[in-house]
C-alpha cells in the first residue's frame, strides 16, 4: 500500500464538547436538578439563593458524574442495545479510560463544593447517592437480579432528599416521603419503557423482569407499584409542603396512574377511557405524572407563601 | 475522510473542546466568587473550618 493511500485510511479522533455532554445523561441530570431544586424551595427555613443555585449546580454536577461513571461501566451492553449504541463509548467517540477520570472528577468536585456551599449533611449524601447508583445499582444489581431497578430506584429519588438537606441540614419526614414518591414510580416507569423496548434488553441479556418473568407478571408487578405510590402523595397532601389544592390534584393524577395501569392489566372491559391504552401511554404519562407532582408542591408553596388566608385555611382542613 | 480534512476536523474539535471548558472554568470562578460573597454578607458568627452559621457561638 502506497504512503499516500495509508494517509487516507487514518483518522483522526477527538471527543467533542457534545459526547462529553452526552456522557452526563442530561434527561436524568435535569429530573435530578428539578426534584432537588424544587425541595430546596419548599423545605422549612431560609437559604441565600445564591448558595442555592451553587448548591443545585453541584447536585446537578454529581448527578452527571453519575451517569458518566454508568456508561464506562455499561459500555460493554450499550453497545449491544440499538436504544443505547450511540453513547459516546460505544460509538468510539470518547474512551472508557476518558469517561472514567471524567467522571471521577465530577464526582469529587461536586462533592467537596456542594460541602463548601451548603453542608456537609448534603455532601455525604450526594457522595451516597452517586456511590449506590455505581457500585450496589451499575456493579451489582443491574446484571444480577430483575428487582435491580427497585432497589437501584433509590439513587434517583434520593435528589429531593439532598435538596431538603441544603436548606435545613437535616432529612425530614417530608424529605423521606418525596424519596419514596420517586422510588415507588420508577419501577412502573421503567418496566413500562421494558415492555416498550423488550428485544432490546433480551440481546443485552440484563435480567429485566420482563425477561425473566415474562410481561404478564411485568405488568401486575406495575399495576402493585401504581397502587403503593398512592401512598406517599396522600400522606404528603396531610404535611407541612402539602395541602387542598395538592391533594385535589394528586388524587385526580393517581387516579389516571392507576386506570392506565388497570388498562395495560386488560381490566379495561367497560371503561372507555382506558380501552387500547399501552405500556408507551403509561411511560409518557408516568413523566408528566413525576413533573406534576413536584410543580404541585411547588405551586402548593408559593400559594401558602403568597396567600395566608390559604395558609390557614390548609391548617384548618389538616385539623379536622 | 483523507488526513487533512481529518485533521482540521479533530483541531476544531479540540478548539470548541476548549472553548467551553475556559467558560465552565470562568462559570465556576464566579459561582464562587458569589457564593464566598453571599456567606459573608449574612454576617459575623461564621466558624472557621466549614464555613458555618454556629447560633451556639452568636454573641447573645
Amino acid at each position: 500500500m502506497s504512503r499516500s493511500a495509508v494517509e487516507n485510511e487514518i483518522t483522526l479522533i477527538e471527543a467533542s464538547t457534545q459526547d462529553y455532554i452526552a456522557l452526563l445523561k442530561f434527561r436524568v441530570m435535569r429530573l435530578a436538578i428539578f426534584t432537588a431544586g424544587v425541595a430546596i424551595l419548599i423545605a422549612p427555613g431560609s437559604i441565600n439563593p445564591v448558595v442555592a443555585i451553587g448548591s443545585l449546580i453541584c447536585i446537578g454536577i454529581g448527578a452527571g458524574a453519575a451517569g458518566a461513571l454508568n456508561m464506562w461501566w455499561d459500555a460493554d451492553i450499550d453497545s449491544i442495545m440499538i436504544r443505547t449504541a450511540t453513547r459516546p463509548i460505544p460509538a468510539g467517540k470518547i474512551t472508557g479510560d476518558q469517561a472514567l477520570s471524567f467522571g471521577l472528577f465530577l464526582t469529587f468536585f461536586s462533592v467537596i463544593f456542594l460541602g463548601l456551599f451548603a453542608n456537609y449533611l448534603s455532601a455525604f449524601l450526594l457522595a451516597g447517592t452517586i456511590a449506590f447508583y455505581i457500585v450496589i445499582y451499575t456493579m451489582f444489581l443491574k446484571r444480577r437480579t430483575p428487582h435491580n431497578i427497585v432497589i437501584g430506584g433509590a439513587s434517583g429519588a434520593l435528589p429531593p432528599v439532598i435538596g431538603w438537606a441544603v436548606t435545613t441540614n437535616s432529612i425530614g419526614l417530608e424529605s423521606i416521603l418525596m424519596f419514596l414518591l420517586i422510588f415507588l414510580w420508577t419501577p412502573p416507569h421503567f418496566w413500562s419503557l421494558c415492555l416498550m423496548t423488550k428485544s432490546d434488553y433480551s440481546k443485552s441479556r440484563i435480567p429485566m423482569l420482563t425477561e425473566t418473568h415474562g410481561e404478564g407478571k411485568t405488568k401486575r408487578q406495575i399495576l402493585f407499584y401504581s397502587v403503593l405510590l398512592l401512598l406517599p402523595s396522600f400522606v404528603i397532601s396531610f404535611t407541612s409542603i402539602g395541602g387542598l389544592f395538592y391533594l385535589i390534584s394528586m388524587v385526580a393524577l393517581n387516579v389516571v396512574f392507576l386506570s392506565l395501569a388497570l388498562g395495560l392489566n386488560g381490566f379495561d372491559q367497560g371503561i372507555v377511557l382506558l380501552r387500547g391504552k399501552g405500556e408507551r401511554q403509561l411511560f409518557l404519562y408516568s413523566i408528566f405524572y413525576l413533573f406534576a407532582h413536584f410543580v404541585l408542591l411547588m405551586g402548593e408553596f408559593l400559594l401558602k407563601f403568597f396567600s395566608p388566608f390559604y395558609s390557614d385555611l390548609v391548617r384548618i382542613l389538616v385539623w379536622i | 475522510m483523507d488526513l487533512d480534512q481529518s485533521k482540521e476536523d479533530f483541531y476544531a474539535k479540540r478548539k470548541n473542546r476548549n472553548f467551553w471548558l475556559a467558560i465552565c472554568l470562568g462559570g465556576f470562578i464566579l459561582v464562587i466568587f458569589l457564593v464566598t460573597i453571599a456567606k459573608l454578607s449574612n454576617g459575623g458568627m461564621i466558624e472557621g473550618f466549614d464555613h458555618t452559621l454556629r447560633p451556639s457561638i452568636s454573641k447573645e
